[in-house]
């Protein structure tokens, strides 16, 4: 599997008409992610400062709970006719997936610097993500790590799907890996303070 | 102050009321045939079912997963080391069988035909095999993260990590339906007349089921929140390179693990993507 990784990234895949290397499918993927994961963080401010907003109002923010993260797929479908089938459409999924975790990260710090909100919620959002990403490539896709892993599992090269999700989830490993390294560089202070007043607490 | 005693005219109350009625009554006439079809596909009894059966599974994974996973950390809570390291590793690596179940779904299960199953049994089964490993490691990782960086007390965790277990189960079990084809809960939209209905239904059952989940358990989205915030934060503080060098180790031996049963698993669950 893992020579199979290796010839994925560096050959070409074995399957008839899709020999290219899995690069391309790599930018495309980590385009969905990233527009994804802007959807959901502009969606996930907005819910954050309407919340804080509504808390004078006593108003009680459980019924986001609800939604969990499950319901927003059922949502991102549903815009199907009005978004066309496109990248839009995969971003939006990974958006509706990755949503609850973003904003619950934005409104459990919500007293911290907007930099390492953002930071934190975004490593907690990460895996929720890709999971969209993979979903939504199963979807409606031409193009992406998704979107190989359908077709190699469809014609039966399970090797080479097997392959791809691996270098999905390395993919993954790789960007929470710098996101961590990123937020201890920048953050330190502001961690250790933090985690000393909730020790408090 | 004089309270005035000449009676307001009774239209004056009524009115704003006429006026919601006739919105109302103008929506209702607008979405009506589309309310008929939600209300078709809520009463339809294999979309029930479909429904029925998608919980039954998640709720058969977190018990079975969330139970073994609960027991791991357990043990894993006798020593320091091994719970920092452990908590490290599952921070991502709980979603390592959701990769491998997505690129080797399980359709049908080869010994099915041998022991004669139900096909309700068999269309269990499959999910929750498929799921389990997830759940077992989504279960490891919450339970240490309730008793041992918030360090709560056995039954303030048990309703964290059951809901968390149980919302984990539900969306695993609900993307496994895509792969389940004709046995599975169709919830997606189907092509033809009022093909919204079926996810609008979806998003009412599912969110009766949260809701209710959320009702019995009191996690709100707001203390969720604060705990994986805190949960993060304390992570980030206490992470070094001991548990990270400790953290790789579990992910080679998982590593190991997946590509000497690889073969077994792939006999043992035979993959048919277009045999039905």
């Amino acid at each position: 599997m893992i020579r199979a990784s290796y010839r994925l990234l560096t050959t070409g895949s074995m399957i008839a008409n899709m020999e290219s290397t899995l690069w391309h499918d790599v930018a495309v993927s980590a385009q969905e992610i990233t527009e994804g994961l802007l959807v959901s963080g502009v969606l996930a401010f907005i819910a954050v400062r309407v919340l804080r907003a509504a808390a004078g109002l006593r108003l009680r923010v459980s019924w986001l709970f609800v939604f969990g993260n499950t319901l927003p797929i059922v949502v991102a479908i549903m815009l199907m006719p009005w978004l066309g089938v496109n990248h839009w459409l995969r971003a939006v999924i990974v958006g509706a997936v990755s949503f609850l975790p973003f904003a619950q990260s934005l409104w459990g710090l919500r007293d911290q610097a907007v930099v390492s909100r953002i930071l934190l919620a975004l490593d907690n959002a990460l895996p929720y993500a890709f999971v969209g990403m993979l979903f939504g490539e199963l979807w409606a896709a031409t193009a992406g790590l998704g979107f190989f892993l359908v077709v190699a599992r469809a014609l039966g090269n399970r090797t080479e799907a097997l392959a791809t999700s691996l270098i999905t989830l390395g993919l993954m490993l790789s960007v929470s890996f710098t996101l961590r390294f990123v937020i201890r560089r920048l953050c330190r202070s502001e961690i250790e303070k933090l985690a000393a007043v909730t020790e408090m607490h | 102050m004089e309270q005035s005693t000449v009676p307001q005219p009774a239209i004056d109350r009524v009115g704003p009321w006429l006026i919601i009625l006739a919105v109302l009554a103008g929506i209702l006439a607008l979405t009506w045939d589309f309310l008929v079809s939600v209300l078709t596909v809520l009463f339809d009894p294999v979309f029930l079912s479909g429904f029925a059966l998608t919980m039954l599974q998640a709720a058969v994974a977190s018990t079975v997963g969330g139970g073994i996973g609960v027991g791991i950390a357990e043990l894993a809570l006798k020593s320091k080391r091994c719970t920092q390291s452990t908590i490290r590793f599952l921070r991502l690596g709980m979603w390592l069988p959701f990769f491998v179940a997505w690129a080797a779904p399980i359709w049908w299960i080869r010994w099915g035909e041998v022991l004669q199953a139900p096909l309700w049994a068999e269309r269990i089964l499959r999910v929750v095999i498929a799921i389990s490993p997830n759940v077992i490691f989504a279960g490891c990782y919450y339970h240490l993260s309730a008793r041992y960086i918030l360090q709560l007390n056995q039954r303030s965790a048990l309703s964290v990590i059951a809901s968390s277990i149980l919302l984990q189960a539900v969306l695993f079990s609900f993307l496994a339906q895509v792969f389940l084809y004709r046995d599975g809960w169709q919830w997606f939209p189907y092509p033809g007349h009022a093909w919204m209905a079926r996810p609008v239904a979806t998003i009412l059952l599912v969110g009766g089921f949260l809701l209710l989940l959320q009702r019995i358990t009191g996690n709100d989205f707001e203390k969720t929140a604060e705990m994986t915030s805190i949960a993060t934060v304390r992570q980030l503080r206490d992470s070094n390179w001991i548990t990270f060098l400790a953290a790789g180790i579990l992910w080679f031996l998982c590593f190991a693990f997946w590509d000497r049963f690889y073969v077994f698993l792939r006999d043992f669950f035979a993959i048919a993507p277009f045999g039905w």
